[in-house]
């Protein structure tokens, strides 16, 4: 690395009986050519997470192809693509008041978040990397997105030292490094857009994983007949972190920013509750999610999570089942009358969609020839419309109930499928749906109104995604990891005591 | 080029059918039989995938046989999966009377094998027997012959195919790269701007 912080970097953690590797890269970037899309095809740092460690004739094939990200190949000893820009005013700010032997102010990294947000992470066997099921032995990375998020982690370990190298070598004799409080402070930022949409719709036993799993928890949290002075405290305390978190968690966008100011009203409304008592009573947290209904969606959502707080002996297990394995067959003995009653009772919320209103069908979803960039169009206002992805699950389900209003009822979807092959997707879909309740979205994905914005967020909520920051209604920008162990702690660090970070309330 | 992973190759095969107007379930199926070929019996299943995609796509006729067996007759994209679904609904067999590409027809079953868990056998066109994805060796072909069909219980183990790369026929990959890109919209400054982040630089 020069002394300018260009050159490559490798850091290695052992889990289990392997050996993990960064594999960094910072560039020069020219300001012209940094944007967040997709579409980008330069960055200021790109990096690779090797399964292993790597040779020094691994690390120059790596450079030859990793700064290139999509436009490179890389092999089956990479297990994740990323890359990152930095976010210039802060990271030039810490690195002169570093130089000038003073941390930088607490608060100001707090704002901002993040040296470097990342602008992809890709894995299972995308470019060339290997496939997910490389992984499938692999202690602690055999959750969907694990090794991706663990390269997330290691990426931030890297701006943090990155910031240190380029203050001292600007000035060696006064240049102090970043304290633990100020690296805890810098998370990694990520811009997400359109891509996580389509990912969502096409992945329902995984998101009926994650859901399930958070809507188990949360039963087993509800159904418990009383809560324990510890267990209150535990909430009281998680609930304060909240609020330190919420009233100081501010975005541009008006919308969000009403949002969050109901949430703090609503968390302060809460606190005043909890003061009552309320939680002393029988069945206190199922009456608390009746309380709670009174509040906004922000606050029970976040009511939701800080319910789960206290608990972790309790639904920890749970998250290992967050995952999804090879998708199920459809199943061909399944009668078209047993079809058409499922659709009833699962798509009700399709069925009632006027597709003859041109609003219902104002948009559509397809991929770009930029880079395999997926786009949203208005069908009236540009070509592609013939090109639509298939996210228009209520559309095909109507499609769907009119042909099998035709068929004999007891005819088995074999039959069905070997006449209207054409139909093969969305049979398959809504069968899923009576194992996986909860894998689908219940929402016109084409309509005018459709904002891609939720979905994302929805999504970024399992990464444990902070400091939602909407950019529009179809691109966002988040914090992770923001307050999360360093790389010299995580060995010892509590798992648990970072939810939430709000550095001024806490010290 | 790196040999492409094994999901570049389902995901790969997936795009060229559904560019090549194949409906999405029977692409999906597709793609995930070229990947199953190449990852669990070392065959190319992209240019298998590829010669049966560009090949016959009439309509598949099916009818009950004297035997009260299953016939189906038409593109082994399309006939398979249909068997597929007949033969493991029960403990029925199917006839799929010369399939156009056996390799690919093995390649469907062994995806089938490796989603249920269940035993297929094939024999005729296709000789082998799939253990819930296993194979315990290479397949027997003969081409121009019918195809029969069985599916029997669970296979006592459920593996999956080896990790692997895929080593594709360069002209077959590359036809799959061109057709999966007939898929892709045309850029247009109107497209961009309603893309999925900033328009211009990210310079904060």
């Amino acid at each position: 690395m020069d002394a300018n912080g260009y050159g490559r970097a490798v850091y290695t953690i052992t889990i289990g009986r392997h050996d993990y590797s960064l594999v960094c890269f910072a560039h020069h970037l020219d300001p012209e050519d940094r944007t967040d899309r997709v579409i980008a095809e330069k960055w200021d740092a790109t990096f690779t997470l090797y399964d292993g460690i790597p040779t020094t004739a691994d690390l120059d094939r790596l450079q030859a192809n990793v700064p290139l990200q999509e436009a490179g190949r890389v092999g089956p000893r990479e297990l994740v693509l990323s890359r990152a820009n930095k976010s210039v005013r802060l990271f030039e700010d810490v690195v002169a008041t570093l130089a000038a032997g003073q941390q930088p102010d607490l608060q100001k990294l707090f704002d901002t978040g993040y040296l470097m947000r990342t602008t992809a992470v890709y894995g299972n066997g995308k470019f060339g990397l290997a496939d997910r099921a490389a992984l499938a032995d692999r202690d602690g990375l055999t959750g969907a997105f694990q090794v991706e998020m663990l390269t997330v982690w290691l990426i931030r370990g890297f701006t943090h030292d990155l910031a240190d190298h380029v203050a001292r070598a600007r000035a060696p004799d006064t240049a102090v490094t970043l304290s633990a409080p100020s690296k805890r402070a810098l998370g990694i930022g990520n811009s997400t857009g359109l891509g996580m949409a389509p990912f969502v719709i096409a992945h329902p036993a995984l998101v009926h994983a994650w859901v399930s799993a958070r809507e188990s928890a949360l039963a087993l949290v509800r159904a418990l007949p009383a809560a324990s002075r510890a267990e209150i405290a535990a909430f009281d305390a998680a609930l304060r972190k909240a609020r330190d978190h919420v009233a100081v968690w501010v975005v541009p966008d008006p919308l969000q920013m009403d949002r969050i100011n109901q949430l703090q009203g609503d968390l302060t409304a809460l606190a005043a509750l909890l003061k009552t008592g309320f939680l002393s009573g029988p069945n206190p947290w199922d009456r608390l999610h009746q309380a709670a209904s009174a509040y906004g969606l922000e606050a029970q959502e976040c009511i939701a999570a800080l319910t789960l707080e206290p608990y972790g002996d309790l639904i920890d297990e749970l998250a290992d089942g967050m995952q999804a394995g090879v998708p199920e067959r459809l199943d061909g003995a399944m009668t078209v009358g047993t079809l058409r009653a499922l659709i009833k009772t699962m798509y009700q919320w399709a069925l009632k969609i006027d597709f003859r209103l041109p609003s219902a069908t104002h948009q559509f979803w397809y991929v770009s020839e930029e880079k395999a960039e997926p786009r949203l169009g208005v069908r009236t206002e540009e070509p592609g419309g013939d090109l639509e992805l298939p996210l228009d699950v209520a559309r095909q389900v109507q499609r769907l109930m009119l042909v099998l209003r035709d068929r004999d009822r007891d005819e088995p979807v074999a039959l069905l499928l070997a006449a209207r092959p054409d139909l093969r997707h969305i049979v398959e879909r809504v069968q899923m749906s009576l194992r996986y309740p909860f894998g689908e979205v219940q929402g016109n994905l084409i309509c005018e109104t459709c904002r891609p914005i939720d979905l994302l967020r929805f999504k970024l909520a399992f990464f444990g995604a902070s400091r939602f920051d909407p950019k529009s209604d179809r691109w966002t920008r988040i914090t992770l990891c923001q307050g999360a162990p360093l790389h010299d702690e995580i060995a010892t660090a509590d798992p648990d005591g970072w939810a939430f970070y709000a550095p001024m309330a806490t010290g | 080029m790196t040999a492409p992973s094994l999901n570049e190759v389902a995901r790969q095969v997936t795009g060229a059918a559904q560019g090549l107007g194949w409906p999405t379930g029977i692409s999906r199926d597709v793609g995930a039989a070229a990947a199953w070929l190449c990852g669990a019996a070392g065959v190319d299943g992209v240019q298998n995938a590829m010669d049966a995609l560009t090949g016959a796509r009439n309509r598949p006729e099916l009818r009950r046989g004297d035997n009260g067996r299953w016939h189906l007759r038409g593109p082994t994209t399309l006939t398979l999966p249909s068997a597929l679904d007949l033969a493991l609904t029960g403990e029925t067999t199917v006839i799929v009377e010369q399939p156009d590409s056996p390799m690919l027809a093995f390649g469907l079953c062994g995806w089938a094998a490796q989603q249920t868990g269940r035993i297929v056998v094939m024999e005729g066109a296709v000789t082998a027997r799939i253990y819930g994805g296993k194979i315990d060796g290479p397949p027997h072909l003969v081409p121009g012959a019918d195809l029969t069909l069985f599916a029997a219980g669970p296979a006592k183990t459920r593996p999956a195919p080896r990790i692997s790369r895929a080593f594709p026929d360069p002209t077959a990959w590359a036809a799959a790269q061109h057709a999966a890109a007939q898929m892709r919209v045309p850029a247009t400054a109107a497209s961009r701007e309603r893309g999925a982040g900033p328009v211009g630089i990210d310079a904060d």
